[in-house]
């Protein structure tokens, strides 16, 4: 927790993410997310709400990608580990689920499991920066870009590459 | 935004910053009125014109049937006064001409012609495109070619021809109306503004009389029924889903207090109701669909010069909504097929001594979670050396392939695309772009086609369509620390394998498991290895469910039988549905979320063949199915066991009640069950003496009279249909009857009630 509050503190002390925006990029707001003690953002627009210490029901045969269904009112929603899909181990307690909107083009609404969310910040989108090509090959599809602050980097994360279906692909690709 | 204040409040605070309805309503308020209005007239102008067209087909074969003409002229003249309220001109003039020249007919009793009905047609058709105008720039058009002046000149003429034979009748009738009688119309091409307002004031009249008499008749399902966005029925079908979770809640903490426990029951039963009647207002009847094919059809095959008969089966089997407008294209597709490639012309018919008139037969039903729509025409089928030698042809298979391939794998080169057997491209069909065209899209809902077929004697297109959102009774099974949902009508039996009996039920075949079901060898599949659970046996033994499905028929191990459920199908996102296992998810009772078993893709992955199926499709066919029961043992403390079959008809629920909400007044024994007394029978007193928390089985079954009662049950042992001798009567008036080797009381609705004797146990 004071691990993600200080890269608030960091990102938001840097000279371009003044409060006033800058003219020529616009703001973008995301919404911080903690994952085994590391942050990561998400697009605000694409994040519907945030369920915590839901119920997931796992799904014998599922790829190990997929965390589960969680019942959101009614609706089957498939949930997708951050974890998993990043390499790291499972976690132990409290979780919580935020649930991304439904994309343009069919893609459905679906749930993603992570530690915990920490807060909503508003970033300068031209101080946004490319993953470096050293990060390995299956983490660098999900990243969209990052925010370099002090002591490290804010990386936000590509929401349609997390979908189910397309991770579904690229591990079916990664066989062939 | 404050990054140092709670984070998820702040989430709540941007997602409250997108105004979530209010983006997507294109307008203002004050035009959704009238929006609305032309909206509801748009689509109920197209059910009206679906209804006329089916009227009118029936009508080519019955011209005289005063109901049918009654029933289209209604369906004109109410298309007629709104089109004329919302000022659609053309419409109601296209509308007006119709109705007159019905209204004629109506009058005079008189038979309308082909030339008449054709026009009327022609007619249905011109206001379909004008609707279609509307619905899509907002006016009805106006250019060169829509100018209906010929069509509305036609209709007068025909009506005018059929005034003149009958002009006596006509005179005689406008009189008994109170009509003011003008001449009498010479040249129907030619009218005057006069004689149209006598067409106007003659119409009207007809129409007040008709209502009298409609009204008389008993009302039409017009006043029964009401117009209902879909949007509104998806939230309330979420607001319910809602209420049940609120409503397990509130079960869960219910212990204690009396009344508030009275009021949670009460709550629980009534979202019970809410939630069925809520999905069951989702379904439509196929009959929607199906009603505009007679139409299609006869079209078609008058453009073929063919003669075909379209019949219909299983209309009332409903399904939700947006499955049927997704299986809408792939049906009229191949119905098109059938017409225009199945069935032969006469003279050929006639030479094979066929009946000249070709019928193709819509059926649908219910099967295991599935929806299956079956096309079956009576017409030359598809020849295999044909189809076979095209494949060859286009490249698609080589010659050794061709000739390993099975009768099945021949078929599905049906759905090859670019392939076409027909001998002449016509423009209904023929083009090979039809078939693989009919299976994405029955597969983008997750369905599938087969096709069948027999030259010389017919071809049979069977659709399998999931039935999303449907409800279907389903049993919850656990295997491992998972609970799963077994639609009941996969289900042959169920049973209840003791661990003791267990090595004398199920045997090794080499590598396979066998199931000893009476007489039969089963391929059995256990649930726990498929699924890669680990195994929790229950203690006293494992239950089997002996699945039918696509004409396979095997055991599924399972390691416990939780409760008999009315479910509904949820969809589930595509990537869970290709593992292949799974036809949706679903919410129980209690709140829990539990896949839905797809036992058509369980038999696949377990390996079961096509020889398998052919073989059983004859055994299945030869042997009428016993009644299904379901058995139960009724244990007196102390005492001995009996064990008591009930019909499965007449079982509506398997409740688990708690002993205190039994009450025993003027010597009998009730409950308040959905807000009605209900008389319990415990023959064996388990509920004397039992502590008010202890929990009770009870069944909640269904008179001959439909009305309820319950009987107090130990445990529910299984569903079998395993007679081994027929019922016999015993003293006073029970049944009794050998199961599964032991001596088994029936449950008859008749009688009712379990006499207090036990049935003693049968020492063999």
């Amino acid at each position: 927790m004071t691990n993600s509050l200080d890269v608030v503190q960091q990102v938001r002390g840097r000279p371009q993410g003044d409060n006033q925006g800058s003219a020529k990029g616009g703001n973008r707001m995301v919404c911080l997310i903690e994952l085994d003690g590391q942050s990561f953002a998400l697009r605000t627009s694409a994040v519907r709400e945030v369920i915590g210490n839901a119920v997931l029901v796992t799904v014998p045969l599922a790829p190990g990608f997929l965390a589960g269904i969680v019942n959101l009112r009614g609706l089957m929603l498939t949930t997708v580990s951050l974890r998993s899909v990043l390499g790291l181990p499972p976690a132990e307690g409290k979780n919580c689920v935020v649930v991304l909107r439904a994309d343009a083009a069919g893609g459905e609404s679906f749930g993603l499991l992570v530690d915990q969310v920490v807060g909503v910040l508003t970033l300068d989108d031209c101080a946004l920066e490319k993953v470096p090509s050293t990060v390995s090959a299956r983490v660098q599809d999900v990243f969209h870009g990052m925010y370099v602050h002090e002591t490290g980097a804010l990386v936000v994360l590509n929401v349609e590459h997390l979908r189910a279906d397309w991770l579904a692909a690229s591990v079916q690709s990664s066989k062939d | 935004m404050q990054a140092n204040a709670s984070g998820r409040i702040q989430i709540v605070d941007v997602i409250g910053q997108v105004p979530a309805g209010l983006k997507e309503r294109p307008f203002p308020p004050d035009t959704w009125l009238v929006d609305d209005l032309v909206k509801e007239f748009l689509s109920e102008s197209r059910d009206g014109l679906d209804r006329m067209d089916l009227c009118l087909t029936a009508l080519e074969e019955r011209p005289a049937d005063k109901d049918l003409l009654g029933e289209i002229f209604r369906a004109v003249h109410t298309m007629k006064g709104a089109a004329g309220f919302l000022a659609y001109p053309r419409l109601e003039k296209l509308a007006h001409s119709g109705e007159t020249l019905l209204a004629g007919l109506r009058e005079h009793t008189l038979a309308a012609n082909p030339a008449m009905i054709d026009s009327l047609f022609r007619l249905m058709d011109r206001l379909r495109e004008v609707i279609d105008l509307i619905e899509r720039f907002g006016r009805e058009g106006n250019r060169a070619d829509d100018d209906d002046t010929a069509m509305i000149a036609a209709l007068e003429g025909l009506h005018a021809l059929a005034e003149d034979p009958a002009a006596a009748d006509l005179l005689e009738s406008m009189a008994q109306a109170g009509v003011e009688i003008a001449s009498p119309i010479e040249d129907g091409s030619r009218l005057t503004s006069e004689s149209d307002a006598v067409a106007v004031r003659e119409a009207d009249a007809s129409v007040v009389l008709h209502r009298s008499r409609t009204e008389t008749e008993g009302g039409r399902d017009a006043e029964t029924t009401v117009r209902v966005d879909v949007q509104v029925l998806d939230r309330m079908v979420h607001l319910v889903g809602e209420l049940v979770l609120i409503r397990n809640q509130l079960l869960k903490k219910r212990a204690g207090d009396g009344a508030a426990s009275q009021a949670a029951e009460r709550l629980d039963s009534l979202t019970q109701e809410l939630r069925q009647t809520v999905m069951q207002a989702r379904m439509l009847p196929l009959a929607q669909l199906f009603q505009r094919f007679p139409r299609m059809v006869r079209d078609l095959a008058k453009v073929c010069s063919k003669s075909v008969r379209i019949e219909f089966a299983g209309q009332e089997t409903a399904l939700d909504r947006s499955l049927i407008e997704a299986i809408k294209d792939p049906l009229t597709h191949t119905l098109r097929n059938a017409v225009d490639h199945g069935i032969e012309r006469e003279c050929e018919r006639f030479t094979v001594g066929k009946p000249q008139q070709g019928v193709i037969c819509l059926s649908a039903r219910q099967q295991s979670g599935w929806v299956i729509i079956e096309v079956r025409d009576d017409g030359a089928g598809i020849a295999k050396e044909r189809l076979i030698a095209r494949a060859i042809e286009c490249g698609g298979v080589s010659v050794e392939q061709a000739a390993a391939m099975t009768d099945r794998e021949v078929m599905d080169l049906v759905f090859e695309a670019g392939l076409s057997t027909a001998a002449r491209v016509t423009h209904i069909s023929g083009r090979g772009v039809g078939m693989d065209v009919v299976r994405s899209q029955v597969e983008r809902v997750g369905g599938s086609v087969e096709v069948e077929s027999q030259n010389g004697i017919g071809t049979l297109v069977r659709l399998r369509v999931p039935l999303t959102l449907a409800i279907v009774p389903a049993w919850i099974v656990r295997a491992g620390d998972h609970k799963f949902c077994i639609p009941q009508l996969a289900l042959a039996e169920l049973a209840c394998v003791l661990h003791s009996e267990a090595e004398q039920l199920c045997g090794r075949l080499h590598e396979a498991e066998v199931y000893r079901l009476r007489d039969e060898l089963l391929p059995m599949v256990s649930l726990d290895n498929l699924l890669g659970l680990k195994k929790q046996r229950g203690p006293l033994g494992f239950y089997v469910a002996v699945v039918d499905v696509d004409e396979v028929r095997f055991a599924l191990v399972v390691d416990d039988v939780i409760a008999a459920e009315e479910i509904v199908v949820k969809p589930i996102s595509s990537v869970v549905r290709q593992l292949g296992v799974y036809s949706g998810a679903t919410v129980l009772g209690d709140g829990d979320v539990a896949m839905v078993l797809d036992m058509a893709a369980i038999a696949n992955r377990a390996g079961m063949r096509n020889e398998d199926r052919r073989t059983r499709v004859e055994v299945k066919n030869a042997v009428a199915r016993p009644p299904m029961m379901l058995l139960a043992e009724i244990e007196a403390p102390g005492g001995p066991n009996q064990r008591v079959a009930f019909g499965i008809e007449s079982i509506e629920r398997i409740e688990t009640i708690n002993a205190g909400s039994l009450e025993t007044i003027g010597g009998r024994l009730m409950m308040p069950y959905r807000g009605q007394v209900l008389y319990v029978q415990d023959a064996a007193g388990l509920s004397r003496g039992a502590s008010s928390d202890q929990e009770l089985t009870l069944l909640i079954c269904l008179d001959a009279d439909e009305s309820r009662c319950g009987v107090l049950v130990s445990r529910v042992l299984e569903v079998s249909s395993a007679f081994s001798a027929q019922p016999k009567e015993a003293d006073g008036g029970a049944e009794i009857a050998l199961l599964k080797d032991r001596l088994t009381l029936m449950w008859g609705s008749d009688h009712g009630r379990i006499p207090a004797v036990a049935a003693r146990r049968n020492v063999a």
